[in-house]
């Protein structure tokens, strides 16, 4: 049996709302990752943040005082802690993005990313 | 006009088009990217191998043994070393897939991905940075 709460990974960097944008430029390129969820006040999920949604700032550099809630993907597919592994990873099949929040009691707890999976399937190697 | 080739990572690592396909795998999850460049015998693009292409080896881990070619996607948008920067964003920003292999004469010489790009962005926002301080500097 596949765990999501063991192959999650815990360490998850996340931005407030009111984060201005280049701060999650600065996060994304020092903590080497692809996206940042972005969370509520009280710890719930709002949206994420992706590599993607920060290419527009090359067309205009000038506009990178903006909060992250300006810039993110506000409809996120996330899994709760308890969801089955194997249905996270149907998901990130099928799907174009690279990584889905983990709730539990609707706060962010976690992040399953491919790369979470690869590494998972690289392992017993 | 920016070149694609500016901003290109020259350090890219390719996979052949018979490697078997648990090695690519390896070579993923060891030089922790996200993505491989199939090439032919001549260094010629031939498709792409992405983490999403082998998602489907969760399932069957003992006994689908198989070659790249197998698994790699082969529709692959690529750019030339020449090409406007802006282009190569464009199609990164407008598409699902994170990554382009540049080719000089079809050949692969580089890739860019949407990360390559961030950093990019990065090092402009802090030279905008670096600017502003020192025309402060110069009026104060």
């Amino acid at each position: 049996m596949f765990e999501t709460e063991t192959i999650m990974s815990t360490d998850v960097v996340c931005v407030q709302r009111s984060t201005p944008v280049s701060q999650a430029v600065e996060l994304l390129v020092d903590k080497d990752i692809t996206g940042v969820p972005v969370v509520n006040e009280n710890g719930t999920l709002a949206g994420i943040l992706t590599e993607k949604d920060i290419l527009s700032l090359l067309t205009n550099p000038k506009s990178t005082d903006g909060p992250a809630e300006q810039y993110m993907t506000r409809d996120v597919v996330a899994f709760d802690v308890e969801d089955d592994f194997i249905a996270i990873c149907e998901c990130l099949m099928k799907n174009h993005f690279r990584r889905v929040p983990i709730l539990s009691g609707g706060k962010l707890v976690g992040i399953i990313s491919r790369s979470d999976v690869i590494r998972y399937i690289a392992s017993p190697l | 006009m920016t070149k694609a080739k500016a901003v290109m990572n020259t350090q890219v690592i390719s996979v052949g088009l018979h490697e078997d396909i648990y090695e690519a795998i390896r070579m993923m999850a060891l030089n922790n990217i996200t993505g491989l460049p199939v090439v032919d015998e001549t260094e010629t693009l031939v498709g792409i191998i992405t983490e999403k292409d082998v998602l489907s080896l969760l399932y069957n881990n003992e006994d689908r043994p198989g070659e790249v070619k197998d698994f790699m996607t082969s529709n692959v948008v690529s750019f030339d070393q020449e090409d406007d920067l802006h282009s190569v964003v464009e199609s990164l920003r407008t598409n699902h897939f994170r990554r382009v292999p540049i080719l000089d004469k079809g050949r692969l010489v580089g890739i860019i991905s949407r990360r390559d790009i961030i950093t990019y962005i990065r090092n402009l926002q802090r030279e905008d940075q670096v600017l502003k301080d020192s025309l402060l500097e110069l009026v104060f």
